[in-house]
């Protein structure tokens, strides 16, 4: 600030011609935008981390500055706030980072805008279809994410298994034979014969917990039996016994290989458990990877693969996470709007996302080293104090970056629907009363006229009698 | 009897049979069976030839989907037929069919008798059913043999427990069947022709000579359900067949030639019709247009009711009423859903703020900023949350002290009160094996309660949520404090001062409050893993909870973050609920909350009506609101209907009293206003210190925000009465130094603004890069709480791990154990975010030394301080 009065005038002169410019391109401007540009976001971009350090130096390098409007922690109360302001036209947030599975809602309320061009193709083909629907592209991918089976390479490795499991049916078998001799091991050290209950190992830990990571982890067991992502219906004849075959996996696994607990985890109570060393493998996504190296040695210890594959094509699909950007429909900044959603997914950006933890959108992040666009960010300050974050892996990809890349590109988007949030719900609602009952009947008929009912954006076909005590 | 002809009707035929199996024996013999019987049955005049379908399902769900198609063709005669193998379960029950791929013992392979074959048949449009079982044990269908309305005829091929195939069959057809398609080929001499019952006799007859592979006696098995008719099921006969009647000649030729065009007839007569009709019509036979998205209702409750509101929120989404058409309202196409609903909690004092600064919230939502910036809730849209539609508190007491903190004028949140929708009676839990002496659980006063519970009879401590965390703990206090000699709540009077301190005196201590009724019962939650403290303390705890969420312990539902249990507790584990007199019950008013500037408010204010009228309606929102154990809103009589014979209060494992009364809460605004008042002034001033762990290493794996976020939550809970201080370590200044502290905020301040700000600061990185060696800062921190005499004071420590152990001097832990001891007390409150959480040694030492809790990391992590921090001035003498 010591040369502010000399500098004033011309950084003036220099945004003004940065923002005549922007108008050119960017089409008809009534004149210069006002005010901040709102960003509206879950806590985790507005908590210290490489996202918000990639606003700053937007506001740095345009001179533009960014407001962010910390939205409920849960992805349900995010969604729910921002839906609902747009259908009461209450909001004038310009950027919203939304869900990718809240694509085609928020379009079809009318709540963004269609982003107006297509996407360089540098973008991740399996992404930009969380972008699309109806024809249109709806916002920029700002980060993505594809489960990864984590598993205990050190142990596995102790009873002779070398590979990570290649399909679902290795997984249980190979978690039911280690668990068993390690745990009776265990038995045979202990005083007295018997283990601690928080010391015994299981052979998998997931998201089971009813909410969104239950229709995560259905939607991969339906896949992995033959379903298609791209079905519109549950109730064609393969699609119900796909998703029939799954939760009868799924209930399966978490009777024969997983706790008990596993129905009220989510992502961090499961990487806990395998943190823990209370199991040997976990579905989960590449953001707890840090988390779990706190405790387990990468690559040593613990290692990723992708997820198993479907023994009828080899395939091994997991749902694609991660959220996009796009500009809101009331938005009185568009061009800042477009002008930051365009930094926040550059080439360098996404490749500082990579970086720090985050699975990038582009393509080039995860070329070699020395072939990736270089993150424009600072590298890591000397005191690390003074930034409050640092990156897990600094100028660097992370060791999982190989497998990662491999899982997006066979990753495949939830099913893309105006209602899939109702459609998240009939599963999580069906499959936690199956999964926590005694068994044996079969859910798949009911659950997909449920499904199909849910997606149609119609009600129950019939009045149905209600279901015992609920 | 009358026989029922099926002749010229819309029939079916399901043949299933399956001879090859992927882990059982085969069974050669069947793969003929179905086509025997098809011949059969098309060649004696009752069914033909398209009438017949033939399934060999190799997956569950094959032969389930074959059986719902023809049961939704069929509108005369369905027949089904299964030969394979059967298989049931240790104790006979539970009849399932093998299909290809069926596994024994693994359920979801097989096809389930009772559930999935009787509850597909059930719904089907035909007239009459018969079903004949060839398989083992096809005799123990009779026992799961119920239907709710369709007259059924079950031909059982031996009697129960029986075995039929013994796997060497000669192929051609099963001994049964064969035995069948002659009897329904060659009619029975003297008959016109071949019945149900005929056929059931006939068999016997012939298999009178044979041995099952048992080795016993084979004896088929019938029975019927809805009907005393007889069926025919072939017009063979001994002598000359008599012709088909040329009534059923020619209801067969319309049903084969022209039915199946009827439908092209028809839509031609529909498109002339329309053509004339116009465009209108010609909507109608468009493919039903897309569903536009339906409008989001945001709906805010409190943490405990959230569960059984997820659950009504999501029956109203695909009920008839929210799919309706309205008049008016013709711009949504026939069929869509109208609203649908996201239910989301939050803890009462965030509410409150939220409400109080409701500009804020506005503000937030708008993107605009606007609204005073507050000390407290300074981000209203990400605590409580999104800005509610509809808002079910516990009790109308909260609601009135929302009121009470709200603006008179200008605020843009608009709220009324739509009355209640559910409730729950308030409880003491007291340990079943410690029932009270001389005092009833229905009808006695608090002061009863109170006497009964205390040092001198049954000695146990009473625990209640917080009444500033949670609407429960707020109801209690009413009622502890307006009710205490069980008289009736009148609409003025205020608490007496004396009867309120000497409550507040049995609510002891730290610890002793939670966040809420469900957290609370948690934590009294047996855990085999985990014997210790919990175990101990159950049994010498009273919890002052709601009859649902007692209700829930007892049998074992999940309960807060506790998860569902297999079974309810043994009887020594549960609560027996205590009703103390004239307390008002929960009842869960349904509050309106309409936003300023609002584009779509008429719109919005009637889905929040239709959502609360359903709410109420006894074949609607009711049914499923009790069924999880709450008592349902007075009828048209004015009466609290019974408790419906699902609910689980009817359970005795639930230990509830059905008799207890639902007391309306009527308190006025200002009783409400006073009571809180009392309480604030029972409480002894206290002192509180927040001592925070700000070493770089807080910044991984997200830790830092839930440590601020905690320390945020704990400097909410200050209020008029405490003061307090907040500490940091490492020192940045004093890098050698382990002892060395920060004082950020320094003791005995009240305003929580600089605490804000400075937590502020750390949130936005500013962290010291050294080790952070805890006990030694602790140590600090204890000498300097221990200089004062009071007793209402504790420390709240949060930390990541402590990096001190290498480099220790030898005695410290030694040092501040004993320092711990020393009165006055210190509680020491600790929050771990680090990797062991509270499972070690020193953490365990330090909250019994100090007569603290140690509490883990997670996303409830917060609330649970909040609650250990809030009864740190309550007016307890310490520990008991």
């Amino acid at each position: 600030m010591r040369t502010a009065r000399a500098a004033g005038p011309a950084a003036a002169l220099s945004l003004l011609l940065a923002v005549a410019a922007g108008g050119c391109t960017a089409g008809p401007e009534p004149g210069p935008e006002k005010g901040p540009i709102v960003l509206a976001t879950g806590s985790d971009l507005s908590s210290t981390g490489v996202r918000q350090d990639l606003i700053r130096a937007f506001e740095q390098r345009t001179g533009r500055a960014v407001r962010i409007v910390k939205l409920p922690d849960t992805a349900d109360g995010q969604r729910s706030q921002l839906l609902a302001a747009g259908q009461s036209g209450n909001s004038d947030y310009d950027v919203l980072n939304l869900d990718v599975a809240w694509t085609a809602e928020f379009a079809e309320a009318g709540v963004i805008r269609p982003w107006g061009t297509s996407l360089d193709g540098d973008f991740l083909d399996s992404v930009v279809k969380t972008v699309a629907y109806d024809g249109k592209i709806w916002g920029v991918p700002f980060n993505t994410d594809a489960g990864l089976l984590y598993y205990r390479k050190d142990i596995l490795a102790r009873y002779g298994h070398h590979q990570p499991p290649s399909n679902w049916g290795e997984v249980k078998n190979i978690a039911r034979e280690v668990a068993g001799a390690y745990n009776r091991e265990l038995a045979r050290k202990a005083k007295g014969g018997t283990v601690p209950a928080d010391r015994t190992m299981y052979g998998m830990v997931a998201q089971l917990r009813p909410y969104e990571g239950l229709t995560v982890n259905t939607l991969e067991a339906a896949w992995a039996n033959g379903g298609d992502p791209d079905a519109t219906s549950f109730t064609k004849g393969e699609q119900v016994g796909a998703l029939q075959q799954g939760v009868a996996d799924v209930k399966d696994r978490l009777d024969s290989i997983m706790p008990h607990e596993a129905t009220t985890m989510d992502e961090t109570e499961s990487r806990r458990w395998f943190a823990d060393g209370r199991a040997l493998f976990m579905r989960n996504w590449p953001v707890e990877y840090a988390s779990v190296a706190e405790k387990l040695t990468p690559r040593k210890q613990f290692d990723v693969a992708e997820l198993p594959a479907r023994p009828s094509d080899g395939k091994r699909m997991s749902v694609l996470g991660g959220q996009n950007l796009a500009i809101s429909a009331g938005s009185k900044r568009p061009a800042g709007a477009r002008a930051l959603i365009e930094a926040l997914t550059g080439p360098g950006s996404e490749r500082c996302l990579l970086e720090r933890g985050f699975a990038a959108t582009r393509d080039s992040a995860y070329r070699d080293a020395a072939k990736a666009p270089s993150c424009p960010l600072p590298p890591e300050r000397a005191e690390r104090g003074s930034t409050g974050q640092r990156a897990p892996w600094p100028g660097q990809e992370p060791p999982y970056t190989r497998t990662l890349y491999a899982a997006l590109r066979a990753a495949e988007p939830r099913p893309r629907s105006a209602h899939y949030q109702t459609f998240s719900k009939v599963v999580q609602i069906r499959v936690s009363q199956y999964l926590s009952s005694r068994g044996g009947t079969a859910i798949a008929d009911a659950l997909a006229r449920e499904a199909d009912e849910a997606l149609s954006g119609r009600g129950a076909e019939q009045p149905r009698r209600p279901e015992g005590a609920g | 009897m009358s026989e029922y002809d099926a002749r010229g009707k819309i029939n079916r035929a399901l043949l299933i049979g399956v001879h090859d199996y992927a882990t059982l024996r085969g069974l050669p013999a069947v793969e003929d069976n179905p086509a025997e019987l098809r011949r059969a049955l098309t060649a004696t005049d009752l069914f033909t030839a398209d009438e017949v379908t033939i399934c060999r399902p190799g997956e569950p769900w094959e032969l389930s989907q074959a059986l719902t198609a023809a049961a939704d063709e069929a509108r005369g005669l369905l027949l089904v037929h299964f030969s394979g193998h059967g298989w049931v379960g240790s104790d006979g029950g539970d009849l399932r069919l093998m299909v290809g791929t069926s596994v024994p013992r693994q359920s979801h392979t097989t096809v389930s008798w009772q559930d999935v074959v009787l509850s597909c048949l059930d719904n089907t449009r035909a007239e009459r059913i018969v079903i004949v079982l060839e398989c083992c044990y096809a005799g123990n269908a009779g026992g799961a043999f119920h239907s709710h309305r369709k007259p059924m005829s079950l031909l059982m091929a031996a009697q129960p427990n029986r075995r039929i195939f013994s796997g060497d069959e000669p192929a051609g057809g099963t001994l049964f069947t064969r035995a069948v398609v002659q009897i329904l080929e060659r009619g029975i001499p003297g008959r016109r022709f071949v019945t149900f019952e005929d056929l059931v006799r006939e068999l016997r007859v012939r298999l009178a000579g044979e041995r099952t592979p048992m080795g016993d006696v084979w004896e088929p098995r019938s029975a019927k359900q809805n009907t005393v008719d007889d069926v025919v099921l072939s017009f063979a006969t001994s002598g000359t067949p008599l012709p088909t009647p040329p009534r059923i000649r020619l209801r067969r030729w319309f049903n084969q030639h022209l039915r199946p065009r009827l439908r092209l007839l028809l839509a031609l007569c529909t498109v002339l019709v329309l053509a004339a009709a116009g465009l209108t019509a010609l909507r109608l036979l468009r493919p039903l247009p897309a569903c536009p998205p339906a409008l989001e209702l945001r709906l805010l409750t409190a943490p405990e009711a959230e569960p059984t509101l997820r659950q009504a929120a999501f029956a109203y989404e695909m009920s008839e009423l929210n799919t309706r058409p309205l008049q008016g309202e013709g711009e949504l196409p026939a069929g869509c859903r109208r609203a649908q609903i996201t239910v989301y909690s939050a803890a009462k004092d965030q509410i409150d703020q939220g409400f109080a600064a409701a500009d804020r919230w506005q503000g937030e939502a708008k993107g605009t900023g606007q609204g005073q910036p507050g000390t407290k809730g300074a981000d209203p849209l990400n605590r409580p949350g999104p800005q509610p539609d509809v808002w079910i508190p516990e009790s109308t007491a909260v609601y009135e002290e929302a009121r009470r903190g709200m603006p008179p004028t200008g605020s843009p949140a608009a709220l009324s009160d739509t009355g209640p929708v559910a409730y729950s009676p308030l409880v003491v839990g007291i340990p079943a094996t410690k029932r009270l002496d001389d005092v009833e659980p229905v009808g006695a006063s608090w002061q009863d309660l109170l006497t009964g519970t205390d040092s001198a009879h049954r000695d146990l401590k009473l625990l209640r949520p917080s009444p500033v965390l949670s609407g429960t703990g707020l109801l209690h206090t009413i009622g502890l404090y307006l009710a205490n000699d069980g008289s009736h709540i009148g609409t003025s009077g205020a608490p007496d001062p004396a009867l309120a301190e000497g409550a507040e005196q049995r609510l002891s201590a730290p610890g002793s409050q939670y966040a809420d009724s469900t957290e609370l019962l948690c934590s009294l939650r047996p855990s085999s893993a985990d014997p210790g403290p919990a175990g101990g303390q159950r049994d010498r705890s009273a919890p002052l909870v709601s009859e649902k969420s007692l209700a829930d312990f007892n049998l074992g539902h999940a309960v807060g973050s506790c998860p569902a249990l297999d079974a309810p507790l043994p009887y020594g584990d549960r609560y027996a609920a205590y009703y103390p007199r004239n307390v008002p019950a929960l009842d869960h008013p349904l509050i309106r909350v309409a936003w300023r500037g609002a584009a779509d408010a008429t719109v919005r204010r009637a889905a929040v009506d239709r959502l609360a009228g359903w709410l109420r309606d006894p074949q609607g929102g009711q049914r499923i609101l009790t069924a999880q154990g709450y008592r349902g809103v007075p009828g048209k009589d004015g009466a609290v209907p019974a408790p419906a014979p699902g609910s689980p209060l009817r359970n005795s494992r639930a230990n509830a009293d059905l008799d207890a009364p639902v007391t309306p809460f009527a308190t006025g605004a200002d009783q409400v206003a006073r009571v809180l008042d009392g309480y604030d002034k029972a409480q002894k001033s206290s002192r509180l210190l927040i001592l925070m762990d700000t070493s770089t290493s807080m910044a991984d794996g997200g830790k830092l925000p839930v440590a601020v976020g905690a320390a945020d939550r704990a400097l909410e809970m200050v209020g008029a009465h405490h003061t307090y201080g907040l500490w940091t370590f490492p020192d940045r200044a004093h890098p050698d130094d382990p002892g060395a502290v920060r004082e950020v905020v320094p003791l005995g301040t009240a305003d929580p603004a600089p605490g804000k700000a400075a937590l502020d600061r750390i949130a936005k990185g500013e962290l010291v890069d050294h080790g952070a060696a805890m006990e030694e800062a602790l140590t600090a921190a204890v000498r300097e709480m221990k200089k004062s005499a009071g007793s209402n004071q504790a420390i709240v420590l949060i930390l990541d791990e402590d990096d001190g152990g290498p480099r220790r001097a030898p005695g410290v832990e030694q040092t501040l154990t004993a320092l711990l001891k020393k009165k006055p007390p210190v509680p020491v409150l600790t929050l771990v975010l680090g990797r062991a959480g509270c499972d070690t040694f020193i953490l365990q030492g330090l909250a019994g030394a100090s007569r603290g809790q140690c509490v883990p990391g997670g996303p409830q992590a917060p609330d649970l301080l909040a609650g250990l921090v809030a009864s740190i001035g309550t007016a307890g003498k310490g520990d008991r």
